[in-house]
């Protein structure tokens, strides 16, 4: 990637929290611990490329994201955003860009639609005689015109997220950070809204966008790249294709089991056609994740063991890697 | 990139916005409309009844003893006028901030490029206009109601020493905006302040009825100077002249804008570093 298409680039960017548990125990220095959310991270994002960060909660997506917009000051390292330094340029670096927040409070409930990106319009400077046209645009691009004028609080959750999108699209900004952007969303609203992000706003109006999610469809559906994030680190970046490639095993075996015995996951894992087993609690079951090269080869024995253990087996599947197989694999952590 | 004096005339019209966005958001809580509907009538009437309890009428020559005059409620009311002032200033900038972080909109203000000084300065004015109504209606009342006459040319004063008052109260609205991201907590430390400054300044009583310690107090706070540079112009005490107590204001001013402005950008720094700009 040449330096002038980068949108976005980050160098060693590091931040850490402190937590003291309460006054009493800072000022006896018991119960800190430090929390490094961000972790020596190096990464460029090119311009006009949709790119996801992947992780699960508390990985570090939302602090990655709040760096770079300003809103959190990084220990060490620095980023640029739209080629300008988020320490010495914030004002340019917020004129570059466009912010939607996880929280469906980000927007005035009290206010409609139209009185929202009207007054976030002035927020970001713009003309006063270009807002009513600018506002009106983005209710229309974004299908709120009947509900421009119902207040806030009665819109759907999906609604008051393309309210929230549309208010980061008022200074008609180059780069986009989304965080989390169909959080809470019904299934067939996430996947319109998606739709929307990749074509209306990617490839129509070339914007750059950065978007944090813990969903795996959601990064593979809309990505160019995904960097998988876990604790403050980048554990991989690529396509989602040669990501999903980089797992030489062809069969993921997926149980849900009531409990596991270190015995059957050692006999498990002695199979000739397993590489590896990965083991993490969902729910109020255990769940594990074979990875084989042959699926068919190894099921029947694979079941006979754990039924040998009187382990009660709940669900079972057999599937080609996903994205999450993936992220397992790599950070022994699953996405939500 | 919007630089210069393109970026201020923006800057300037943001004021404008915010007037208007905290007006919607006002009048779309009923019980606030109805507070501002009866508040100054009720306040008036609540003096009006003190005084008589206190003073058997509007007069009394006991109190004339110790602040110069004897008018007991017209000394009351502009002091009652010009706290209406002090309180929204105190309460308004901090408590616009705090609303913004409880309602989850802060990081949203936060992250658009306007300087949050034109949002403070907005919040501001819709503040002085709220206290502006609330002033004249006291003083409206009280003419129509009452026996004492307040609404008269010379009362156009409170305006004036008010607005340079002002400045320090925004000082001190600065100050408490970094207090809310530093504590994430305003109503306690509003009302401490609050009913402090009404303790040591001479806003229901004179400073000769204070101890003597409270008395040296109540010299370094600014209110003082603009009930006394008030109260004197339209002859309800006699005092130093109308510039020396606005030139004592205007110290004032820019001592708390200083302090405030350099305590606003620390806490706010702080909140950045500490990841807490939005966090209860």
């Amino acid at each position: 990637m040449h330096s002038n298409d980068v949108a976005i680039g980050t160098t060693h960017l590091t931040k850490t929290f402190d937590h003291r548990g309460g006054l009493l125990n800072a000022l006896r220095k018991k119960d800190r611990r430090t929390i490094t959310a961000v972790d020596d991270i190096d990464l460029e994002i090119g311009e006009h490329e949709l790119f996801g960060l992947l992780g699960p909660n508390g990985a570090g997506k939302t602090s990655f994201i709040k760096i770079l917009s300003t809103l959190l000051l990084p220990d060490r390292g620095t980023a640029h955003v739209n080629g300008w330094d988020i320490l010495k340029n914030p004002f340019e670096v917020r004129m570059s860009i466009g912010l939607t927040l996880s929280s469906e409070r980000q927007l005035y409930w009290k206010l409609t639609p139209r009185e929202n990106l009207t007054y976030f319009a002035s927020l970001y400077l713009l003309p006063r005689a270009d807002i009513t046209d600018r506002v009106e645009d983005l209710l229309t691009l974004l299908d709120l015109g009947e509900q421009s004028d119902d207040l806030v609080e009665n819109l759907s959750s999906g609604n008051k997220q393309k309210v929230a999108l549309a208010r980061a699209l008022l200074n008609d900004p180059p780069i986009l950070f989304l965080d989390e952007p169909t959080i809470g969303l019904d299934p067939s609203f996430s996947g319109q809204f998606r739709e929307m992000i990749k074509k209306e706003i990617n490839r129509s109006k070339k914007k750059t966008i950065l978007l944090t999610t813990h969903y795996m469809e959601e990064a593979d559906q809309l990505c160019d790249r995904i960097a998988f994030i876990n604790e403050g680190r980048i554990a991989a970046l690529d396509t989602p294709k040669n990501l999903k490639r980089s797992i030489d095993e062809k069969d993921i075996l997926t149980l849900s089991v009531s409990h596991t015995t270190e015995d059957m996951l050692k006999k498990i894992s002695q199979f000739e056609e397993v590489s590896s087993v990965e083991r993490f609690s969902h729910d109020n079951d255990v769940v594990l994740k074979i990875f084989t090269d042959s699926a068919s080869a190894c099921m029947q024995d694979v079941i006979g063991i754990i039924t040998d253990e009187r382990v009660q087996i709940h669900s079972f599947s057999s599937s080609t890697p996903t994205l999450e197989d993936v992220f397992i694999k790599l950070t022994g952590s699953v996405l939500e | 990139m919007l630089t210069g004096t393109a970026r201020l005339a923006r800057e300037l019209s943001v004021t404008r916005s915010v007037i208007k966005k905290e007006y919607k958001m006002w009048r779309r809580y009923p019980s606030r409309v109805l507070f501002m509907l009866l508040m100054p009538f009720l306040s008036i009437l609540t003096l009006y009844f003190q005084g008589m309890a206190l003073v058997g009428g509007t007069t009394s020559e006991a109190f004339a003893e110790y602040a110069g005059t004897n008018d007991y409620l017209a000394f009351i009311i502009i002091g009652s006028a010009v706290f209406i002032f002090v309180s929204t200033a105190i309460w308004g900038i901090g408590n616009a901030i705090r609303r913004e972080q409880m309602m989850g909109t802060l990081e949203s203000i936060w992250v658009a490029p306007v300087s949050k000084y034109t949002i403070f300065f907005g919040i501001a004015l819709f503040d002085g206009l709220f206290s502006i109504y609330i002033a004249f209606m006291q003083l409206l009342f009280s003419t129509i109601i009452l026996p004492v006459n307040l609404v008269k040319p010379e009362m156009a004063i409170i305006v004036l020493v008010t607005a340079l008052l002002l400045f320090s109260l925004y000082g001190m609205g600065f100050l408490f905006t970094g207090i809310v991201l530093l504590f994430k907590e305003m109503e306690d430390f509003t009302n401490l302040i609050n009913t402090t400054l009404r303790m040591v300044s001479p806003v229901s009583y004179p400073l000769a009825a204070m101890p003597a310690p409270i008395a040296i107090v109540a010299l370094f706070v600014p209110l003082t100077y603009a009930l006394s540079a008030i109260r004197g112009y339209v002859g309800i005490i006699d005092t130093a002249s109308l510039a020396h107590n606005a030139a004592i204001l205007v110290v004032f001013d820019t001592a708390f804008l200083v302090v405030g402005s350099i305590v606003f950008t620390y806490a706010e720094r702080r909140a950045r570093r500490r990841g807490e700009i939005a966090t209860h």
